[in-house]
């Protein structure tokens, strides 16, 4: 941000913060060439009208709120085209949830508290995996919760990685080296093999894992389904226990998931108000940490993958600038054919794309990106997301892997 | 791992030298900030089509064989660009261009005689002489002569195309003096557009919008009322894709010659471009790395050692510096100067990544030729040395390139000439960098 934007964003009365990044629009339209809901849906006015453009009438009047707003899926690749640094985006979700219809609903409740349904599946998980397979509860949920029953759910974990972790812990302490991992709702309830492999990679480098002593839903999903003021919760006790892992001796916090990193670090500020100077510099997304042990000589052991892979990359981590870092660390993998998918959104956008309004604009937005990877021979798709991987395995023929995963199984 | 060549800028220029560095093998990454050039442009490839101002050349006389007076041009402005590519270097650029667009695709026509510039229209209703057309070859006679109706026509409603202004505007070049010039708006149902307006729409989401239906009125609507026109002008929002061929449907159904024209921003020909660049440079095994803007260089020794975006760095052997002008940040006005000595100092500008030495405008002016008429911040940009290096207070760095606008001594806007250096440009630094891994290759 400039120095003229961070001069000009002042708080309002409620204490949110206020962005006046508006006033710093060009009028260039470059936002408007990139985004992929206004190329697949005719009345969506795009990010210039219904950010910038849009926030100087909504600030005169709520009234003149557009419906549309609701179709943004807020991947910011608007912002990543802007040159002047507007916050289009963020503008777009804030007036949602400030001028919007805010009653409480059940769907988007659902969807957003994440850490909560995955500490009330806990111990059904088998169960809950196969009823949300089943035609009748998915029709129910697409009828009474407007959940598109055409979407597939991800699995439940039988044990989830917290409880996974306390067999390795003690082995993790004898490590010199310390680092902490938000490992976030989507490793612990539904893919702690993920986390698993976290461990793995990381210990081949002589490095051990710690958990937080307590972690809370990074507060993605809660902003983007209108729940601001329990994300801000969250985003504080998080920061807490961030600060405390410093304290204890940790060299610093990563996460595995690209939208949790980009919120912990460069969102928590400006999307919430909420200062994280303090450990900032400690967030690191695993691939940047990953490329930067590689770059001074840490690198494990490894031996040739023999793979074909097509690397996709999520739109948050573009935003983050991490595509850098992960190019970086899949360059190093011996034996890895890399092909890069032309950047393209797949649609899904987190939550947006479990609603049932949005189901046919999500598969639209991600249709040229899923004809390419059925294009191509390659063995796996590569991603750093656990969405994309979501809507990918769902709308194509290729499994995803975590470019983790990938580092896993070329360990010797 | 350490790539052989970086590329800093994904514009027209950055994308070209990746592309050949990426078809000689090389490993190669573009970095680039922000959206380019492409997202505004036209979608045609200019190279040369006006004489750049200097005493004895008459300015608005346009250029018919560009690569034809790129001889003349170097006499005159030896710091041009394209005076050290030299005449058979750019077309040798252009045609290899050429050739990669339509590995991705998308046609682009030469006029009939491939040494010869063609007309464009601008959505304003200027003609322009371009080298390189996106829809069609040669839609207007170069001579101008017996065009007897141009009609400008729109999807009523839609803000980003004005077909009046085209049409007035066209009507005052003198060659259309006697003939009939005029605006038509077709009314739409616009069956794919979901409930909204075509004045809510820009061109991506008029394209959207657009059915069958709307595209059998566009053509019975064209036949009934415009049949005898030589030229029928509509705004590019007819093909969403590459793939797409709507246009060319259009113009087969209904008989007329009919081209499209890019629209106020976004425009979908230049977006076009930039997919179709982008993924040719990906097939060749190229890697874009978006959202990464590059903050300074570490030299040493007369050669870069690694670039860094502030936080981390990034190390290659060979780096091209395509960032573009003033609105793409290559080139930015000094900031530790005042309002007052940003107009009073002579070199009031800057490149930020390296601050490499600058051509300045008023070096110009001590050439054989004094006028000056194009903008100076036009003119300013990076100055190369005899063997086409940069420099950093006179001292030449051996493994840094330039590219693209960037670059100082010429004016691509006065000159109609932004593409072809663009590219022209990109093409010689990349194979500057091929020779020279070549030659290291058999030192080593
Ligand atoms: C409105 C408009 C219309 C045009 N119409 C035509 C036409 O009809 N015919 C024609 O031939 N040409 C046309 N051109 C010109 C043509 O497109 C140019 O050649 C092109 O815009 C310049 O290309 P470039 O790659 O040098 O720079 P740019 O297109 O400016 O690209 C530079 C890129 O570098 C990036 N960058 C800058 N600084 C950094 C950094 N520090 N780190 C990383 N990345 C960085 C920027 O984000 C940008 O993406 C037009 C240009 C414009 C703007
Ligand atoms: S965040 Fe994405 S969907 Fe929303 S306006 Fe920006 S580009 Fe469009
Ligand atoms: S890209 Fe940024 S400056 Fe340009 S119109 Fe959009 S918001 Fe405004």
């Amino acid at each position: 941000m400039s120095l003229f934007a961070i001069l000009k964003s002042t708080e309002n009365k409620s204490g949110h913060s206020f962005d006046r990044s508006f006033d710093q629009c060009l009028k260039c339209t470059a936002c408007a060439s990139q985004c992929p809901v206004a190329a697949v849906r005719p009345d969506y006015p795009g990010p210039k009208q219904c950010g910038p453009d849009g926030e100087r009438l909504r600030l005169k009047s709520s009234e003149f709120l557009d419906e549309a707003l609701k179709y943004c899926t807020s991947c910011k690749r608007c912002e990543v085209a802007c040159p002047s640094d507007v916050r289009i985006s963020d503008i777009i979700a804030t007036a949602r949830s400030k001028y919007g219809n805010n009653s409480f609903k059940i769907r988007e409740f659902m969807l957003s508290h994440t850490d909560l349904m995955g500490t009330l599946t806990r111990g059904s998980a088998p169960l809950v995996n196969k009823m949300t397979a089943i035609k009748p509860v998915r029709l129910v949920m697409d009828k009474a919760l407007g959940i598109d029953r055409r979407r597939t759910f991800p699995a439940y974990a039988k044990t989830s990685f917290r409880r996974q972790y306390q067999n390795v812990a003690e082995q993790q302490a004898q490590f010199a080296r310390q680092i902490s991992y938000f490992h976030g709702c989507y490793v612990n309830y539904n893919d702690p093999e993920l986390g698993m492999d976290l461990i793995r990679v990381l210990n081949a480098m002589n490095i051990g894992v710690r958990l937080l002593n307590k972690e809370k839903c990074c507060g993605v999903p809660l902003v983007a389904n209108g729940f601001p003021d329990k994300a801000r919760a969250n985003a504080r006790l998080n920061l807490a226990n961030f600060e405390q892992a410093m304290a204890d001796g940790s060299e610093g916090i990563i996460s595995s998931s690209s939208s949790c990193a980009l919120m912990l670090k460069d969102e928590y500020p400006h999307a919430l108000g909420i200062d994280n100077s303090k450990v900032k510099s400690g967030i690191n997304f695993i691939t940047r940490f990953l490329a930067n042990e590689f770059a001074a000589g840490n690198k494990p052991e490894m031996t040739p993958v023999n793979l074909k892979v097509a690397y996709h990359s999520p739109c948050h981590l573009i935003k983050a600038g991490g595509v850098l870092h992960t190019l970086n660390l899949l360059w190093e993998i011996p034996g890895l054919e890399l092909q890069q998918l032309n950047s393209n959104c797949c649609g899904i956008a987190g939550t947006y794309g479990f609603k049932k309004e949005n189901y046919e604009t999500s598969q639209a937005i991600g249709s040229p990106l899923f004809r390419q990877i059925e294009e191509s021979d390659a063995d796996y798709v590569v991603t750093d997301c656990e969405t994309c991987k979501m809507q990918v395995e769902m709308s194509t023929s290729k499994q995803v892997l975590h470019p983790l995963t990938l580092l896993r199984m070329a360990l010797v | 791992m350490r790539r052989q060549c970086l590329v800093i800028g994904g514009g027209l220029a950055g994308l070209v030298a990746g592309i050949r560095c990426a078809e000689a093998g090389l490993k190669v990454a573009v970095v680039t900030s922000g959206e380019s050039g492409l997202a505004f442009a036209s979608g045609a490839i200019d190279v040369l089509g006006y004489m750049p101002s200097a005493a004895g050349v008459h300015l608005n006389e346009p250029v018919s064989r560009p690569f034809e007076k790129i001889d003349e041009l170097a006499e005159y402005f030896p710091e041009h660009p394209y005076a050290r590519i030299g005449r058979d270097g750019v077309y040798k650029a252009m045609d290899w261009f050429h050739g990669q667009l339509a590995e991705t695709g998308l046609s682009m026509f030469t006029a009939s005689d491939e040494q010869q510039n063609q007309w464009r229209v601008t959505a304003a209703g200027a003609l322009r002489p371009t080298w390189l057309s996106q829809s069609v070859a040669e839609v207007l006679p170069w001579d101008l002569q017996n065009v007897k109706r141009v009609v400008f026509v729109n999807i009523s409603g839609f803000l980003d195309f004005l077909p009046e202004l085209a049409a007035s505007g066209l009507k005052r070049h003198p060659a259309f003096r006697n003939s009939q010039v005029e605006a038509l708006n077709i009314e739409l149902p616009l069956v794919n557009g979901m409930g909204a307006t075509a004045d809510t729409m820009r061109a991506p989401q008029l394209c959207r919008a657009l059915g069958e239906k709307d595209f059998n009125i566009i053509a019975s609507t064209l036949m009934e009322k415009v049949q005898d026109a030589s030229l029928v002008v509509m705004p590019a929002c007819l093909d969403s894709a590459l793939d797409s061929l709507h246009l060319k449907e259009l113009r087969r159904r209904t008989g007329l010659n009919i081209i499209d024209v890019a629209t106020l921003p976004p425009s979908l020909p230049g977006i076009h471009m930039q997919q179709a660049l982008q993924h040719r440079f990906a097939a060749l095994g190229g890697f874009l790395i978006p959202a990464t803007g590059i903050r300074h260089g570490i030299i040493e020794n007369g050669r870069v050692f690694n670039v860094s975006n502030g936080e981390d760095l990034l190390t290659a052997d060979h780096y091209i510096l395509a960032s573009g002008g003033f609105f793409s940040k290559g080139l930015n006005v000094r900031p530790d100067l005042n309002a007052e000595q940003v107009f009073s100092e002579p070199l009031p500008v800057k490149e930020p990544i390296f601050g490499l030495d600058l051509n300045t405008p008023e070096q110009f002016s001590e050439r054989k030729f004094l006028s000056r008429t194009g903008h100076g911040f036009i003119r300013a940009g990076v100055r190369l040395n005899r063997d086409h290096q940069p420099m950093i207070a006179g001292q030449p760095l051996t493994n840094l390139h330039v590219a693209g606008t960037v670059l100082g001594g010429c004016d691509p806007v006065q000159e109609c000439s932004g593409g072809g250096l663009s590219i022209s440009t990109a093409w010689q630094a990349a194979a500057k960098v091929i020779a020279d891994i070549e030659a290291a290759g058999e030192k080593a």
